[in-house]
């Protein structure tokens, strides 16, 4: 009864924690996916300093780029963009910014880009771009405050354009964005057709982020995207470019959710360890409690190996029951969870960029076999060293004759 | 029916440093069919004599046959299948396994010969009728008088058809009238089934039950008496 309700416990928390664990990593690398797409299509070189702007490298006819992936893949959602470093004032105010720019496209062949969809609700003022012939510029709130613009006002950009020349566009603000997780608190968005005024770029675009999407137009799950990623990938590189999957964009992430599946693999042997010789304890005293009983069943008929099996199986079926309790309970947690959401506190998100707002658990089947595979048999092989002390000992001494 | 030999067997014992004697060489000849009583005080080795004729533990030395077979050289396996054969064992507390019903504790020796359980079942209720317990042969041991509980265990020993049956201090734990009810029951059953009955006892009142007694005093046998049929 005890090692069952010790099974029980530590099968669901490992199962309850599990799920957490797996949803964490998705939403992360999900929510990684939507800022950035599956696979990031740039000029040769581009990926590896993109941080730094690189204006000297850039897809020179982006449109035709476009073309060629929705040929591979009528399911892909390509959506150019422009990165720039440019300073930022209020008409001819003195006070002045350096912000991240971006020149983007938020629609495309009538599907939202993902990296924006949740941008209409973080906007502090005004509105985010709409449509594909919107325009006007959306900056983040800190920069607003820096150069003191709000909704409304004329914005001069000033950057210096891919020939070397120094360019001034003027974009109305459209909107201020709350500072958040998933760009710089210095940051501006606008649209396509003025950021390629602003670069000198007519037709050309710094990078194109490709989303392998399902009918529904949804960014399919890394796994289930992988084969059209590999087309693409193979299609772009017939033209000379270079693609660069989400995993290698940042090292960090795929650092982080490595520790992280290690760091719960190291928790898991612990909790089994410490788990095995709780039941090995637990079963002991069981049989220490029943030795009599056990010494008379040697003594009226059963052999040694009979009563082995007899304990083990017990005490399989005994975590077997409690196991399969345990990840039905973790599997109704998990649900309800799963539904509402389990909201981080907002200093983690401070503290990391990357972390989510909230947390919904995910219900990995395999895994949640995998809880129950364990939670059955590593006591039954937890118990096979206090069986083997019944054994050891002879009918009489089981039956407690002392001479 | 079941005939027991033991020769010159010697048992002791380590204590710590210390070896304790606890049989110097006991020899008796048990015929078949008998009920036999092995009378004395505590600590004459009678519990160590029943244990070397149960096949539970080995001699230091000397010879113990059934039916004309030494036991002592025999292997653990070899053992078992003997005692779950032949050899019945009744104990002092009964030894029933609280979490089993009469019936399940009584049908545990078929399960372990691999009865199969239509056969099982018509078995333990022949037995259970045979001890007069049918009736409670749903209720578990702690539901149970004292006197049932060793009808159980009776049935139990009985159930496998053994030749021999040994009772160590059956009546121990019974009041007089119990005890005498068991006997009583051990006696009809020797009678009907023809299988020998060896008990262990110091207790004086069991003895007119015996057809015949062994008298033990530290691991030595005294006397012996045979009677004609024992007490009715």
């Amino acid at each position: 009864m005890q090692s069952g309700l010790a099974v029980f416990a530590g099968v669901f928390i490992v199962a309850l924690a599990d799920a957490f664990i797996a949803g964490f990593s998705a939403r992360v690398v999900n929510d990684f996916i939507a800022e950035g797409g599956h696979l990031l299509v740039s000029a040769p070189g581009y990926a590896a300093r993109r941080e730094a702007f690189p204006s000297d490298r850039y897809i020179p006819d982006s449109a035709s780029v476009e073309r060629e992936l929705r040929a591979v893949d009528p399911f892909l959602l390509v959506f150019p963009a422009i990165r720039a470093a440019v300073v930022v004032s209020r008409g001819s105010s003195e006070e002045t910014a350096t912000v991240a720019c971006r020149g983007i496209v938020p629609w495309s062949a009538g599907s939202m880009n993902p990296a924006y969809e949740s941008m209409p609700d973080r906007m502090q003022s005004g509105r985010f771009l709409e449509g594909a012939g919107d325009s006007g510029m959306v900056l983040t709130s800190g920069a607003a405050k820096r150069i003191g613009a709000s909704s409304g006002d004329r914005i001069i950009f000033l950057c210096e354009d891919r020939y070397g020349s120094f360019n001034a566009v003027e974009l109305p603000l459209i909107g201020i964005l709350r500072d958040g997780a998933s760009f710089s608190a210095d940051s501006c968005f606008i649209d396509m057709r003025n950021a390629r005024r602003l670069v000198g770029l007519e037709d050309g675009a710094d990078e194109i982020a490709v989303y392998a999407a399902d009918r529904d137009r949804m960014p399919l799950s890394p796994r289930a995207a992988e084969p059209a990623l590999k087309a693409a990938a193979e299609a772009v590189a017939g033209l000379g470019l270079e693609s660069t999957r989400w995993d290698e964009l940042s090292s960090s992430l795929s650092r982080m959710l490595d520790f992280l599946d290690i760091f719960m693999f190291v928790i898991y042997a612990m909790f089994a360890v410490v788990a095995a010789v709780g039941i090995t304890n637990s079963v002991l005293l069981s049989v220490q409690d029943r030795v009599r009983d056990l010494g008379t069943l040697r003594a009226i008929a059963f052999t040694k190996r009979q009563v082995s099996v007899m304990l083990l199986f017990e005490t399989f079926l005994v975590s077997a029951a409690s196991s399969a309790l345990a990840v039905l309970a973790a599997f109704a947690v998990s649900g309800r969870f799963a539904a509402d959401g389990f909201a981080l506190p907002a200093s983690t998100q401070a503290l990391l960029s990357w972390m989510p707002a909230e947390v919904r658990p995910l219900v990995v089947p395999s895994r949640f076999a995998l809880a129950f595979a364990a939670g059955s048999i590593l006591p039954a092989l937890a118990a096979a060293w206090p069986v083997s002390t019944v054994n050891r000992m002879s009918i009489r001494e089981a039956l407690g004759f002392s001479s | 029916m079941s005939s027991v030999s033991v020769r010159d067997v010697r048992k002791s014992y380590r204590l710590g440093k210390l070896s304790v004697p606890a049989l110097n060489g006991v020899d008796l000849f048990v015929e078949a069919g008998k009920i036999v009583g092995i009378v004395g005080p505590s600590g004459s080795g009678k519990t160590t004599l029943l244990n070397m004729i149960g096949c539970i533990d080995r001699p230091d030395d000397g010879i113990v046959e059934i039916d004309g077979i030494n036991v002592v050289p025999l292997r653990d396996r070899e053992l078992t299948e003997l005692r779950r054969s032949s050899i019945g064992f009744v104990f002092q507390s009964f030894n029933l396994i609280p979490v089993l019903s009469a019936r399940e504790n009584v049908e545990l020796p078929l399960i372990a010969l691999g009865v199969p359980g239509r056969e099982r079942k018509a078995r333990v209720d022949r037995m259970l009728e045979l001890v007069d317990i049918a009736e409670f042969a749903a209720h578990k041991p702690d539901e149970l008088s004292g006197g049932q509980r060793q009808q159980v265990a009776v049935a139990r020993a009985l159930v496998i058809g053994p030749k021999i049956v040994l009772a160590d201090e059956p009546t121990a734990n019974l009041d007089g009238e119990t005890g005498r009810r068991i006997l009583s029951l051990m006696q009809r059953l020797n009678r009907e089934i023809r299988t020998t009955f060896i008990l262990a006892t110091h207790d004086p009142r069991i003895l007119p039950f015996m057809d015949s007694r062994i008298y033990l005093e530290d691991g030595i046998v005294t006397r012996v008496e045979t009677l004609d049929g024992g007490a009715g």
